[in-house]
């Protein structure tokens, strides 16, 4: 299997003051096409860091990470921004839609934001809410929406553009078990329906249980 | 205590900027505040000082009419009242010429006063002197001003030609240059002893007036009335009265108020968006208090404390600032374009308006946070613990509704409400309307989404539309729109009240067919010929004027009434007649006819066919009006009636104007005439029409320069607070815009958004403002008629498209810095923490 996410010898090191904290430290991690992969590790060991430095939206103090084979650490905002909107989806745990746009155009933002005519993406965007059980619901805002229901558009929303590879940061930190567990099988449907590759950082055992693999991060360093 | 105070003192300094907004918000508003209510005195005392040079302190004078067997009279009938007055005090006058060689003659004015009797009524302070007392004989005293520019001094001799008569004054005395001895451009005040005068005048135990002061001032009428009818053939009259004086001054202040009272508006609104912020940001230590016990009135103090101590901060400075601000209007308007020497630049205010000032910002500050404390003191202690707070944005659906009804309130209340404090009434009824403009903006938003949404899609693309979904119910940028829509309708007031003006001074000018007006003291037939017989002069038209002539059974007075040859008035003023003007032109001189000023016709109720009864000095006599004419000649509060009547009612008791046109350079015959007159002393004003149009845009140039000053601070706060709100937005939607950063929305693409937003925002309010400011010029016609300056109101294009560039600059402009700030941020740190 053909790698589509790498990191090559990655370290970062955050400035805290006077301080030099070194949260990862030569961490070297393949995730292969098609894997649904669960980072799990104990507070402060640096697994969401590693997550958003997977994700371009940070960057590493040594080290590069690839996307496709292709390097995309010291990218320009302009073309990192392009990766995030065609290539990466995001799903954070307190969901992070917008709170005054409807379900609709919070799942259409990074069509929107590509220049793409709405129009032509209105049959995907109704296939996808379908995927995920929200097509009566396409007008409301996110405060109309449970916890769950919010959880369900981000990921649609991380789908839009047929992305390689989603990254999920704790996507059921903030539900109850039961909606927890209903996301974690949307999330098992789409990877073995779609083929899709998830990278998910996770405190839950229950939730890992649904990937086939987990990476463990202690102290900086990675343990498959 | 101590800790409250100083986490209040912590939580001011930790937002410089916050604070800094508020307190200039609270400053300057207590500043204009403290500038307009001090300058209601200043005023009056500027115009006192103006006056103090004739009358000093006296309150009645008795004088010569045309009834009166001569121009002086005898004192000795003012002795029954003599226990009831602080002085009764005779003054003679006169005119004398100082010859000089190779300068043009210099016109003086004597003043003949007894010495003790100047000490009681308007006191000199002498600077120098020598063999001053006894003050008799030909003994002189001349002010420092007039004695530099005579280069003479104490114990020096002049030589006057008093009547055609040579005469030796000897200078006893230099007093400082005020009230009596004020420097005047045209003429030098020279004071001899009273009995000099008069002897010279022709009768030593006479006077030209008799000034009195009484005991009891709640007795004025009755004295007024008392000496009348023992001076029967004199006139006894007021010599001003506080009603002129207030009159006066309400003339200047009443706009400086209509601009504070939108000063304080755009505070209130700038505090209370501020204390809206600072009251959330406060929710998890008031959470943290109240968790360790303190009472929801320990939690309010530390709130309406922070909020206390801006008033009392930014009242302080405000009375700083505001005396500057207050120096600044005296020397404006002490700067007499009439008269080449300035008015008193004396600031008069006492500790009463710097009380006013504190508590009035005090209340300003405590007033505009309230709400927002009050709300937040609700939030039950469990909900702000465990951090339950309701971030939804309610619809207040009902808000353009009561905005709308406000405005049709606002609108319609002028043409009801008729009755006495017209002035205040319809002042609030444009504040009400201007609230309700503000309700409205939400409304106006949606509206202007709609349009701008097929518009943007071409230019901006899916970031366009994106922007615009943003503004939609975003409270930052409605607030921005308020606040610019307030702005812009306050200078958008200004400007078109004094491009007005300018337009209508031109208008009214043009209506003056002639070159040259004169005021005398006194005319005649022969007066009118020996003008006529001056090189440069055409020809002359006499007219008598009469002031404040009462109606009979009304508190009303028509300001001038203006005794004439109508048909020839007609040709020297080209007034618009309402109705046949041959007809009206031909009938007015068969009888007691009078012609009103169409603005006089409507604030009296009457038409033309009705009767008016004037109040004469022969007693309450019926004119019949015949006609109407529209002109802003004296504001409007004008009438004319045929000549001869003048004379008969108003028995001398007016003042004679000239009105002269040139044959040739109408400066030079204004010289020519004014020289042949000078011995006489008896023209009172002379000027050509060029400049006396070119003083009256000098003198409202500068009011109006002053009131444009406000406007700029109001447009200054608004601005200030626009960029606030712009800073408030990001932090609130620093979660959001990091969420959009990372889904791929790059840091160009963010500034565009926000740049879009922000343009939109300046459009919305420019267009608000303009309709804000519609909506103000449309009620301040009934303010300008209620304060009886009745001019029509002019406008240009170019002045609402400025506006409406200027709404967008100062939108977008505000929204460069927090735009490149936000589009730098860190996007972990917004998106992981709540």
């Amino acid at each position: 299997m053909s790698a589509v996410m790498e990191t090559i010898n990655v370290s970062k090191t955050y400035t805290m003051g006077a301080l030099n904290v070194e949260v990862l430290k030569n961490v070297n991690l393949a995730i292969n096409k098609g894997e649904f992969v669960s980072i799990m590790g104990p507070s402060g060991s640096g697994k969401s860091t590693l997550l958003y430095l997977m994700g371009g939206l940070d960057h590493p103090t040594e080290g590069e990470v690839k996307l496709n084979g292709r390097g995309i650490t010291g990218l320009k905002d302009k073309q990192e921004s392009l990766m995030r909107r065609r290539e990466i989806g995001f799903v954070f745990q307190f969901y992070n839609l917008i709170p005054n746009l409807n379900l609709e155009d919070n799942v259409m933002l990074p069509v929107l934001l590509d220049g793409k005519s709405l129009k032509a993406y209105r049959e995907r965007v109704s296939e996808i809410l379908a995927l995920v059980g929200l097509s009566d619901r396409r007008k409301h805002t996110p405060r109309e929406l449970s916890g769950g229901e919010q959880q369900r558009v981000a990921i649609a929303r991380a789908l839009i553009n047929e992305p390689d590879i989603i990254l999920a940061d704790e996507p059921i930190g903030n539900l109850d078990s039961k909606t927890g567990m209903g996301i974690m099988t949307l999330f098992q449907q789409i990877n073995a329906d779609q083929n899709k590759t998830i990278v998910q950082v996770t405190h839950s055992k229950d939730a890992a249980a649904y990937g086939e693999r987990v990476v463990q991060v202690k102290d900086g360093k990675v343990w498959n | 205590m101590a800790i409250i105070i100083k986490f209040i003192v912590k939580s001011i300094w930790e937002n410089k900027f916050r604070s800094f907004l508020i307190l200039l918000s609270i400053t300057l508003s207590a500043a204009l505040f403290f500038s307009t209510i001090a300058m209601s005195g200043t005023i009056e005392q500027m115009f006192l000082e103006q006056v103090r040079k004739y009358i000093g302190n006296a309150e009645i004078v008795i004088y010569p009419n045309e009834n009166s067997p001569g121009d002086m009279l005898r004192m000795n009938s003012t002795l029954e009242f003599e226990d009831e007055m602080e002085y009764v005090i005779g003054y003679t006058l006169g005119n004398a010429i100082i010859r000089k060689i190779d300068a043009p003659d210099i016109q003086i004015d004597l003043r003949g006063y007894r010495l003790e009797d100047l000490e009681k009524m308007n006191p000199i302070t002498l600077e120098n002197e020598l063999d001053i007392m006894p003050f008799n004989g030909k003994k002189a005293v001349i002010g420092r001003t007039d004695a530099d520019r005579l280069e003479i001094g104490v114990g020096d001799n002049i030589i006057m030609e008093i009547k055609d008569r040579r005469h030796s004054f000897y200078i006893c005395g230099i007093a400082s240059s005020e009230g009596l001895f004020r420097p005047e451009a045209e003429s030098i005040t020279i004071l001899v002893p009273r009995e000099t005068l008069a002897a010279l005048y022709g009768s030593r135990d006479m006077v030209h007036r008799i000034f009195l002061k009484t005991v009891d001032s709640e007795q004025l009428d009755h004295y007024l009335a008392s000496l009348s009818s023992v001076y029967n053939r004199y006139t006894v009259a007021e010599t001003i009265s506080q009603s002129e004086l207030e009159s006066y001054g309400r003339g200047i202040t009443v706009p400086f108020f209509l601009m504070l009272t939108l000063v304080v508006f755009i505070s209130v609104f700038i505090i209370y968006s501020s204390f809206k912020v600072i009251a959330l940001e406060r929710i998890p230590v008031i959470g943290t208090f109240r968790s360790l016990g303190a009472t929801k009135r320990t939690t309010n103090t530390i709130l309406l404390g922070e909020s206390l101590l801006y008033g009392l901060l930014g009242g302080s400075f405000g009375v700083l600032v505001g005396r500057i601000i207050l120096k600044i209007v005296t020397m404006v308007l002490a700067h007499n374009p009439y008269n080449d020497t300035p008015m008193s630049m004396e600031i008069v205010y006492d500790q009463s308006h710097i009380l006013m000032a504190l508590i009035g910002a005090t209340v300003l500050a405590l007033v505009s946070s309230l709400a927002p404390i009050v709300k937040v003191s609700k939030i039950p202690v469990k909900d702000i613990v465990l951090n339950n707070l309701d971030t939804k944005v309610t619809l207040r659906r009902w808000k353009p509704l009561l905005g709308l009804l406000l405005i049709g309130c606002g609108l319609t209340m002028p043409h009801i409400y008729s009755g006495d404090h017209a002035l205040l009434v319809f002042a609030v009824t444009m504040l009400i309307a201007v609230v309700g403009l503000i309700f409205t903006i939400p409304l106006v938003t949606g509206l202007m989404i709609i349009i701008f949404s097929h518009i943007y899609i071409f230019v901006f693309g899916n970031i366009g539309l994106l922007a615009l979904k943003n503004i939609k119910n975003n409270k930052s940028i409605i607030d921005n729109a308020a606040l610019l829509t307030i702005g812009i309708a306050s200078l958008l007031l200004i400007s078109i009240i004094t491009y007005s003006v300018s337009v209508e001074v031109v208008n009214v000018y043009g209506q003056a067919q002639y070159d040259i007006y004169i005021a005398m003291s006194e005319g005649s037939r022969r007066t009118e010929q020996r003008i006529r017989a001056i090189n440069g002069v055409e020809d002359v038209l006499e007219c008598h004027v009469a002031y404040n002539v009462q109606i009979s059974g009304a508190e009303q007075s028509i300001f001038s009434l203006y005794g004439v040859d109508i048909e020839k008035y007609f040709t020297y003023h080209t007034f618009e007649i309402i109705g046949d003007r041959e007809t009206i032109i031909a009938r007015a001189p068969e009888g007691r006819n009078i012609i009103l000023n169409s603005i006089l016709l409507d604030r009296f109720s009457l038409s033309p066919g009705d009767i008016i009864i004037l109040k004469t000095p022969k007693g309450d006599v019926p004119y019949s009006i015949i006609g109407s004419v529209s002109t802003l000649w004296n504001n409007g509060d004008m009438a004319i009636i045929p000549q001869k009547y003048m004379a008969w009612d108003m028995a001398g008791e007016y003042r004679t104007d000239y009105f002269v046109s040139s044959n040739g350079e109408p400066g030079m015959a204004k010289d020519r005439i004014e020289s042949k007159f000078l011995r006489e002393g008896v023209i009172g004003y002379i000027d050509t029409m060029d400049e006396m149009q070119r003083k009256n845009n000098e003198s409202n140039n500068g009011l109006f320069a002053l009131l444009g000053g406000f406007s700029v601070i109001t447009m200054i706060i608004g601005s200030v607070g626009v960029f606030n709100n712009y800073i408030v937005s990001m932090i609130s939607r620093r979660r959001s815009l990091a969420m959009m950063r990372s889904v791929g929305m790059s840091r160009a693409q963010t500034v565009k958004m926000l740049f879009i937003e922000a343009l939109s925002g300046g459009i919305i309010g420019g267009a608000a403002g303009i309709l804000g400011g519609v909506l103000l010029i449309e009620l301040v016609t009934h303010v300008l008629r209620a304060i009886n300056l009745p001019i029509a109101l002019h406008h240009s294009s170019l002045l609402f498209i400025t506006a409406l560039i200027s709404g967008i600059a100062v939108s977008v402009i505000a929204s460069v810095s927090p735009a490149l700030k936000t589009s730098r941020m860190n996007v972990i740190k917004a998106i992981r923490y709540e």
